[in-house]
């Protein structure tokens, strides 16, 4: 588990030296405040400017973590809004490199950790270990793939290799997750748990109601780790009911939405839409 | 090194197969793991199957010797297993079936499916009327189009027919869009998968049901005084008709299986389906590990065959293993070849092929000369051609068909007209 040899120049400063991506999501995970929200960006939808200008209006708007989609042809877990931008995303050319490039000039541009999340087969095919390396090298801090199971064989290497990248896993726990089932998840956890507080796919509106919350306090009574809830999750009122329950509300197809309505330049109405889910 | 296929307990067939499901489908495959378990040895529900299978079905499905092919070819004995005389018309009814009966003692009211050429639609949706259980199909939008009659039929039966249009609109994007809906409605519905693909337990699950064509055959020929046949051939979508013959004689190292798959337009990118004797590479999609048709950085690739059921970039984990192995040959016959086949079958025995169907008799055609009157070829046709008759008139008859369509526009509108 040793980070990549070029952080552990001996002429570095300390931090530098020990820091792993992954303490920078701890860290802002650590600190006080209300529900933060995690923004979901689906990179390179409808172009790569977009989404560097999408990214820096989520940081101003006073969000907490930016968590940016690689583009997959058959996303399983998404409904129609994001599933659409992956296939416009990937038929405007977003390859590889070309996310790598946005990553990088992302977590160049921005404070706010970035979480990368895409499906199984986008890490398979490149090889877990080169895959972690290179995310954590463009400046990611952790990863979420959620075809991924723990279950399966595969599992082991996959998060070896986040772990050597020095990369957090985020697990997702459904709702017909069982306890048994989230004591494991939290077990390969390191930051937080995304919380998924209903069936479906991403997109259809969920109301944040008391089972909601009695479901998120039942995991919270598991696991020590933070909380992210989300799917469905459209408005600041929903985001300031989940008070006291999830550290971090996440929000993606809303403002996937948002910058489809305004694909020429979505900077300012992600930023409004942004402050009016954070705003306090 | 044996051939014969096990599957680990968690449903690998050598590093393929697995159930890579988002976390929320994960005790809904574990819930249908654990009924399969429980029933598929049962004789009460094999018995019921079995029931099924003689009275509604028509099991056992014919085995016919193929003798004007056999001198037309010059070569080997060429039988053809009519699976297209199942009830429905291919041999998807008997997965769909088999599935159904366990939904049912699952508790679960609802099916869902996803569907290609329709056949497996058709078959769901006949199932689920025959069983008294709810029916939705996803169905991608582009193989709606080019299987109008199938949808209609499924409509027919009671069935709700979904029309997806994301993604390449085909039988892919059909899939996802099911497993989607499946994760809204895991407590009511069973996904009735079509093939002897996707998570485990499917790929063990379709194949045990499936293999009940392979079983039938082995008695059949034995009937006719074959003990073993030389090759079976059969075509390859995502594979269940396949390992449904091949199961049987995977055991029998002297017997030579060929899968054919579709060669469609050529060989250049996204002009077929060729995954095992093409460019089919490792990958984790569609909640199972086999191979895939896709690009450098894992996306899946588009696809193309003139037969809509073959018309898809993944392949069943098994298959994938045994051909990995080198148990299985992988072939494939391209759009043109298909169609000439077709014509060939019709002409030679008065057997209409669907277009799937019709790959393994394109490359049994290849195959039989170079045989002699001792070996005994076996064609799986898996489907009859009725479904396809709006793509094969177009191709076999293409002015005639445009006269027809257009005089029946016209008789309709006139109806219509005179009835206004
Ligand atoms: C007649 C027929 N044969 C073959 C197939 C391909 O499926 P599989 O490879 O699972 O047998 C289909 C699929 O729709 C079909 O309708």
């Amino acid at each position: 588990m040793t980070p990549p040899p070029n952080e552990q120049a001996p002429n570095e400063p300390a931090r530098a030296s020990t820091e792993r991506p992954a303490d920078r999501l701890r860290a802002k995970l650590a600190e006080r405040g209300a529900t933060g929200l995690m923004a979901h960006l689906v990179a390179g939808f409808p172009n790569r400017a977009a989404t560097i200008d999408a990214a820096r209006a989520i940081e101003a708007a006073g969000a907490d973590v930016l968590e940016l989609q690689f583009p997959f042809s058959d996303p399983l877990a998404d409904g129609p809004v994001v599933l659409q931008a992956c296939q416009d995303a990937l038929d405007a050319g977003t390859d590889h490199a070309a996310f790598l490039g946005m990553l990088e000039e992302i977590t160049r541009s921005i404070r706010i950790p970035t979480v990368v999340m895409t499906y199984a087969n986008v890490p398979f095919v490149r090889g877990f270990a080169s895959f972690a390396r290179e995310l954590a090298a463009a400046g990611a801090t952790g990863l979420i793939v959620p075809d991924l199971p723990h279950t399966e064989p595969e599992f082991a290497e996959f998060r070896a290799a986040l772990g050597d990248a020095g990369l957090s896993y985020v697990p997702v726990v459904a709702p017909t997750s069982t306890p048994k089932t989230i004591a494991e998840l939290a077990e390969v956890a390191d930051t937080f748990l995304y919380v998924v507080v209903r069936l479906g796919v991403t997109g259809r509106a969920s109301t944040i109601d008391d089972a909601v919350r009695t479901r998120l306090a039942e995991i919270s009574a598991i696991t020590p780790h933070p909380l992210a809830a989300g799917f469905g999750i459209q408005s600041g009122e929903q985001v300031r009911s989940l008070a006291g329950h999830a550290r971090l509300a996440v929000v993606g197809s809303k403002i996937v939405t948002t910058i489809r309505e305004h694909a020429d330049a979505p900077g300012p109405a992600v930023e409004s839409l942004v402050r009016s889910l954070v705003g306090d | 090194m044996t051939h014969a296929s096990h599957d680990t307990d968690a449903g690998r067939f050598g590093s393929f197969g697995g159930c890579f499901v988002p976390e929320v489908l994960r005790p809904a495959l574990e819930e249908i793991a654990e009924a399969w378990e429980r029933y598929g040895d049962d004789a009460d529900f094999r018995e019921e199957l079995a029931h099924y299978g003689r009275t509604y079905v028509g099991r056992p499905t014919p085995l016919f010797e193929a003798t004007n092919l056999t001198e037309h070819l010059g070569g080997a004995r060429i039988f053809v297993k009519l699976e297209g005389l199942a009830h429905t018309g291919a041999h998807k009814i008997n997965n769909a079936l088999g599935q159904a009966l366990l939904a049912k003692r699952m508790g679960k009211t609802r099916v869902i499916a996803e569907t290609g050429a329709g056949q497996h639609g058709v078959a769901t949706a006949t199932a689920a009327a025959a069983l008294g259980l709810e029916c939705e199909v996803f169905m991608g939008a582009v193989d709606a189009r080019r299987q109008v009659p199938n949808r209609f039929w499924m409509e027919c039966m009671g069935a709700t027919v979904r029309q997806v249009h994301e993604g390449t609109a085909t039988l892919k994007d059909a899939v996802n869009a099911a497993m989607r809906h499946w994760t809204e409605r895991i407590e009511d519905t069973h996904y009735l998968l079509g093939s002897a693909l996707g998570p485990h337990p499917y790929p063990t699950m379709v194949r045990t049901f499936q293999a009940v064509i392979g079983r039938e055959l082995r008695e059949q020929l034995a009937e006719r005084g074959v003990d073993r046949p030389h090759t079976i051939v059969a075509c390859v979508g995502g594979g269940s008709n396949a390992i449904g013959v091949f199961h049987e004689f995977v055991g029998d190292a002297d017997v030579r299986l060929v899968g054919v798959e579709a060669g469609g337009r050529g060989t250049g990118r996204g002009d077929n389906a060729v995954r095992m004797s093409g460019d089919g590479r490792p990958g984790i999609v569609q909640a199972y590990r086999s191979l895939f048709l896709l690009d450098d950085d894992g996306q899946v690739l588009p696809t193309h065959s003139v037969s809509a059921g073959l018309d898809y970039p993944g392949i069943g984990p098994e298959l994938a293993h045994l051909g990995t192995t080198g148990r299985i040959d992988f072939a494939s016959a391209t759009d043109d070849e298909t169609l000439a086949a077709v014509r060939l079958l019709a002409q030679k025995e008065g057997i209409l092929p669907a277009l799937e169907s019709a790959h393994a008799v394109a490359h049994a055609t290849k195959l039989a000369p170079d045989l002699t009157h001792d070996d005994a070829l076996v064609v799986n046709l898996s489907g009859r051609g009725d479904k396809d008759l709006f793509i094969m008139a177009e191709a076999l008859d293409r002015d005639a068909w445009r006269a027809f369509l257009r005089d029946e526009l016209a008789r309709m509108d006139a109806d219509d007209e005179a009835n206004a």
